[in-house]
């Protein structure tokens, strides 16, 4: 499916989708932390795969035989 | 200029008895050991005691080096009496980032699971700058791990926060906390910095100093502790550009242990051809970023943007990033992986949980769990990332921007908020404004930086701009630095309280 499709799903999604409820934990709490952690890697990942990149762009390495 | 520089000097000579080298320059301490008016035993001497007595105060401090400074100052003595200082540094005293390796001082990386790490080996820089005839005084404080996790506060440190010279209330930035606020606070002439995304260039904003990040591949990484394999650089901080170049000058170079090394040196541009680069310089501006300056900082940002207009009068072309990258998520996903990688053994060992930020600690083990998928594709976005400043630096021969858009945080407040100036990842920015992600776009490319004061802002506190270039072009970045240094004296201020406490320091 093309990006593009996908990403107009999640919008709707979103938009259809009512606001969680505010998380009441203290703000230092290991469990929220990692709550917190998890969804800003996931949300970083969602970014990175929405950027536009042509399929011949190798990654940048340091290897050097 | 001349008037301030001479109220600076008589000011220095009524706060410090004997020696007058508080907050004197590299240059002028190598002119004042050259002349034989003082030693380099004496400065020594004066420096460790600065830093004993000072150092605590802004948790600036991870261990002092006395016996070696003494044995490398009495060496320094030698060669000034022989007549064999070859470089400027003989004698000059410094400090490094406590995750440089140094014989004869634990390395503790800022985390308490290190306090107790010792090497037998120098790590590459030191053993330069040994090896230029410069005295390491101490090793200086930083934030655990350099803060690969994205710490929360600044406590974030063995050392506890980074506090800055100019209001111990404030943060002195991360991750390099020390060195921005021993070099800020006049307690050593120059130190030893790293950054992997900003950790140069923050404290240097917020303590008031200068700080170079060189072009990745430049500064040898041996002995050095490593966060992340591709984003790691090292660089001076100091109170000029022109003692960052000399420092610079003497830490560069081809070096067998670190093999992403570009096998280049550093040289400074002599005068003409700095003068004539300067005069022909193109600088790449968009200011649109300044929207997003805290109303603290905005004001005396604008005033030094424009203040190095008219003092360069460049030719200046409207430019900014390439839009499209997200760069947020680069820096975080390459700075983050790697580095949890280069800790997993520690993560996964039951002395993971002493270190002093919970967010950090779970961040960093949160970071096992990125997909090579998305680390590669990270990577590839770097690869394009490179590609269009390769272009942009047809057009353009540096980018201007400000260092951070911040004064100094207070001490208390959380990292993670909206423009707290986080040395860690910062947030996520999918559409960024003008230049404002030039700090982990610059890092990303691996292009060097020069960090300089320009003004202070509203609640006191200093604030600077960043000149970065296309790779290799530390040259031009200081002698452009230095051209508007040589008009301003912003790079000369002292922090009110360093003053203050020399002087009660020093009243019967």
């Amino acid at each position: 499916m093309p990006t593009g499709t996908l990403r107009a799903v999640s919008r709707e999604d979103a938009a259809a989708t009512p606001t969680p409820p505010t998380d009441t934990r203290d703000i230092d709490d290991p469990a929220r932390l990692a709550d917190e952690a998890r969804e800003q890697r996931e949300k970083m990942a969602a970014e990175l795969r929405g950027a536009s990149l042509p399929i011949e762009v190798e990654p940048a390495t340091i290897y050097r035989p | 200029m001349t008037a301030t520089r001479r109220a600076a000097k008589t000011e220095r000579s009524e706060s410090t008895p004997d020696p007058a080298t508080r907050f004197a320059s590299v240059v002028e301490l190598a002119a004042l050991l050259r002349k034989r008016k003082a030693s380099a035993v004496e400065l020594a001497e004066s420096v460790l005691a600065d830093l004993e007595r000072e150092g605590p105060r802004y948790n600036a401090l991870a261990s002092l080096m006395r016996e070696r400074a003494l044995r490398e100052a009495r060496a320094a003595d030698r060669a000034l009496a022989r007549g064999a200082a070859r470089t400027p540094l003989v004698g000059i005293p410094y400090g490094a980032k406590d995750l440089l390796a140094a014989v004869g001082a634990p390395t503790t990386w800022g985390a308490p699971q290190y306090a107790e790490q010792t090497f037998d080996e120098d790590a590459a820089v030191v053993d330069r700058l040994r090896r230029a005839g410069a005295v390491l005084a101490a090793k200086l404080a930083m934030v655990e791990l350099a803060g690969g996790g994205g710490y929360r506060y600044p406590k974030a440190s063995l050392q506890g926060p980074g506090l800055n010279p100019w209001d111990t209330g404030r943060w002195s930035g991360g991750s390099s906390s020390g060195s921005g606020a021993a070099v800020g606070a006049g307690l050593v002439p120059f130190a030893i910095g790293s950054e992997t995304s900003g950790s140069i260039g923050t404290p240097a904003a917020y303590c008031g100093v200068t700080g170079l990040r060189p072009t990745y591949g430049l500064v040898s990484r041996r002995g050095a502790m490593a966060l992340s394999w591709t984003l790691d650089k090292i660089g001076p901080m100091a109170r000029s550009a022109e003692d960052c170049a000399i420092v610079l000058e003497a830490i560069a170079g081809p070096d067998s242990g670190d093999a992403t090394l570009s096998g280049k040196r550093f040289k400074r541009l002599d005068r003409r051809a700095a003068t004539a680069r300067v005069r022909a310089v193109r600088v790449g501006y968009s200011g649109e970023e300044l929207v997003l300056a805290t109303p603290e900082a905005k004001a005396a940002l604008e005033k030094g943007i424009a203040e190095f207009r008219r003092i360069l009068k460049p030719k200046v072309v409207k430019a900014a990033l390439p839009e499209g990258l997200p760069y947020g998520p680069m820096v975080f996903t390459v700075h983050a992986a790697e580095g949890a990688a280069a800790f997993a053994d520690l993560i996964e060992s039951p002395h993971w949980e002493e270190l002093r930020d919970t967010r950090q600690m779970i961040g960093l083990r949160d970071a096992l769990d990125i997909r090579a998928r998305d680390y590669l594709r990270a990577l590839r976005l770097r690869t394009v990332l490179q590609e269009r400043l390769r272009a942009l630096f047809q057009d353009v021969d540096v980018l201007l921007s400000f260092g951070r858009n911040t004064t100094a945080t207070p001490v208390g407040q959380r990292l993670d908020q909206p423009a707290s100036g986080s040395g860690g990842a910062p947030a996520s920015q999918p559409r960024p404004v003008g230049n404002v992600a030039l700090i982990p776009a610059g890092n990303l490319a691996g292009l060097p930086a020069i960090f300089f004061p320009c003004g202070f802002g509203s609640d006191g506190l200093p604030v600077g701009l960043q000149l970065v270039g296309p790779p290799f072009s530390e040259p031009l970045l200081v002698a452009l630095a230095e051209a508007y240094q040589r008009e301003t004296d912003h790079h000369l201020r002292r922090p009110p309280a360093a003053t203050a406490t020399r002087r009660a320091a020093t009243t019967p």
